[in-house]
């Protein structure tokens, strides 16, 4: 006989075939390896079909604005959080290699940062979707007092609500930290969230995630993780642009939600950060340059070497304390 | 009488009002949708209910498709109701939108080619299926296997469209 055409390899699947066709069928299928391949294809597409459709019965989501407190504050760093992490990680890229890659260390930039802060700002009225990808604009650059912990280098950048007054800064300052102030992101573009958090694009699961980091991972004591993904480097601030960093996130009942990225440090890292030495830049609340505005709406970012290989980096919706509190927590 | 309408309301309004959300997206749609469905059933009882009520069902739909479409109306996909559920923010969130995506991939296909794979996910069998859509018997089998190579197809489309924009 000749080969099954594809309705009938369907119509067997489906339980639809006339019986005396069934046995003709199944008959050439003992028979015919490529028609049994075949087969099993058809076999692979009807179950996925089936789950595709069933995938609709989903009950629908709740209107943002009808959510619990806590899904709405789980929502917007799914996009704020990570356009200020693009924008943060290349705003350190200036710190670290300069405006057009030139070699620096991190060191060198927190004594620059620390010795001319200069400030910019940008009105959420400025921060419209394309300008929210070109951080160069819409940064602000701000240096405060220089602290250490421990062995490990440790820096805490804030990025604030544009609300405030603020001198502007020239064209040509290099940014260092973004500001963005959270509805001005979350306004930016109702497509970027979709993006960001596309189910398949990045999601891993936790021992994709320890086995990537070689064996261990780094979790915040006392909160269970609501996801992992696999995020570029150049995304994280602090972590190797060149290599993937684990991205964990976290809801906290009072801290709204977390981002934990980390990175194992390789060897030509941990020589950089040698090179470094233990000192760091903290960018924190209450300077002179700070606006006033209420520190819960502020974006803070924390980023460390643990001593242990790892490059971590901390994003929250939170006033720097209690980052740094959170901070301790991560084990 | 009243017996018979009661059973064919009981046999087969699950599965109508169920087939008629997978299509619409829009469960208040999908509600009233099925209620007349139901009520040209009762006005006259068909012989052979299961294709009668579904070939209704998928006809109101394209009808009040065209409708829409003339009046503008923005069809609401999603509802304010909260699901009482403790999945997380991020499951919920990743749910909702794995279905947007389906949903996105099965409005790319043809009319006939979301019809059989909705009424075959009913369980109809390729004779309901052809005495529902009007295709021919023998071809049920051919079009139902495009239609699913034509709705996975798309669905990946769809998700490389949104990975190739995070990128």
């Amino acid at each position: 006989m000749r080969h099954v055409d594809e309705g009938t390899l369907h119509e067997l699947l489906d339980g639809s075939l006339a019986r005396a066709e069934t046995v003709r069928v199944e008959a050439h299928l003992a028979n015919c390896g490529a028609c049994r391949a075949r087969l099993d294809d058809a076999h692979a597409l009807v179950r996925e079909t089936a789950d595709l459709i069933l995938t609709l019965d989903t009950p629908p989501a709740p209107p943002l604005a009808s959510r619990p407190s806590v899904l709405r504050r789980t929502r917007w760093p799914a996009a704020v959080g990570w356009a200020a992490s693009i924008t943060i990680a290349v705003g350190i890229g200036f710190a670290l290699h300069g405006p057009m890659g030139a070699t620096g260390t991190p060191a060198a930039a927190a004594a620059d940062a620390a010795s001319a802060p200069s400030v910019a700002r940008s009105t959420a009225a400025e921060a419209a979707p394309d300008r929210a990808k070109g951080p160069r604009q819409d940064a602000v650059r701000r240096a405060g007092s220089t602290a250490s912990a421990g062995g490990n280098t440790v820096s805490v950048k804030t990025a604030h609500p544009a609300n405030a007054p603020l001198p502007s800064r020239s064209a040509s300052a290099p940014p260092e930290v973004l500001r963005m102030h959270p509805s001005a992101a979350v306004a930016l573009d109702a497509r970027a969230e979709a993006r960001t958090r596309h189910p398949d694009s990045n999601t891993i699961t936790l021992e994709d995630a320890i086995q990537r980091l070689g064996g261990s991972i780094r979790l915040i004591d006392g909160l269970d993780p609501v996801s992992v993904a696999r995020v570029p480097g150049s995304m994280v601030e602090g972590a190797d642009p060149r290599r993937d960093a684990i991205l964990v996130r976290y809801v906290d009942p009072a801290l709204g939600a977390i981002q934990l990225a980390q990175q194992r440090i390789l060897a030509a890292d941990s020589l950089d950060a040698l090179a470094a030495g233990p000192s760091g830049n903290v960018a924190s609340p209450g300077t002179s340059a700070m606006p006033a505005v209420p520190m819960q709406e502020a974006l803070s970012t924390v980023s460390w070497s643990d001593g242990h290989g790892f490059q971590m980096t901390l994003t929250a919706m939170a006033p720097a304390g209690s980052l740094a509190a959170l901070r301790a927590r991560v084990h | 009488m009243n017996d018979l309408i009661t059973e064919l309301f009981r046999q087969y309004h699950p599965s109508v009002l169920r087939m008629l959300i997978r299509r619409t997206g829009d469960p208040d749609r999908a509600e009233d949708l099925a209620a007349e469905v139901f009520a040209r059933a009762f006005a006259a009882p068909p012989q052979n209910p299961r294709p009668w009520l579904f070939a209704v069902a998928l006809n109101l739909v394209r009808e009040d498709a065209r409708r829409a479409s003339r009046h503008g109306r923005r069809l609401q996909l999603l509802k304010a109701e909260t699901p009482e559920s403790t999945e997380t923010p991020a499951d919920a969130y990743d749910r909702v939108e794995r279905a947007a995506g389906v949903r996105a991939a099965l409005d790319r296909l043809s009319e006939r080619d979301r019809e059989v794979l909705l009424l075959q996910a009913e369980g109809f069998d390729y004779d309901e299926i052809a005495a529902t859509s009007g295709l021919a018997r023998g071809a049920v089998g051919t079009t139902l296997a495009r239609a699913r190579k034509r709705l996975v197809l798309a669905y990946h489309a769809e998700q490389e469209a949104g990975i190739r924009a995070t990128r």
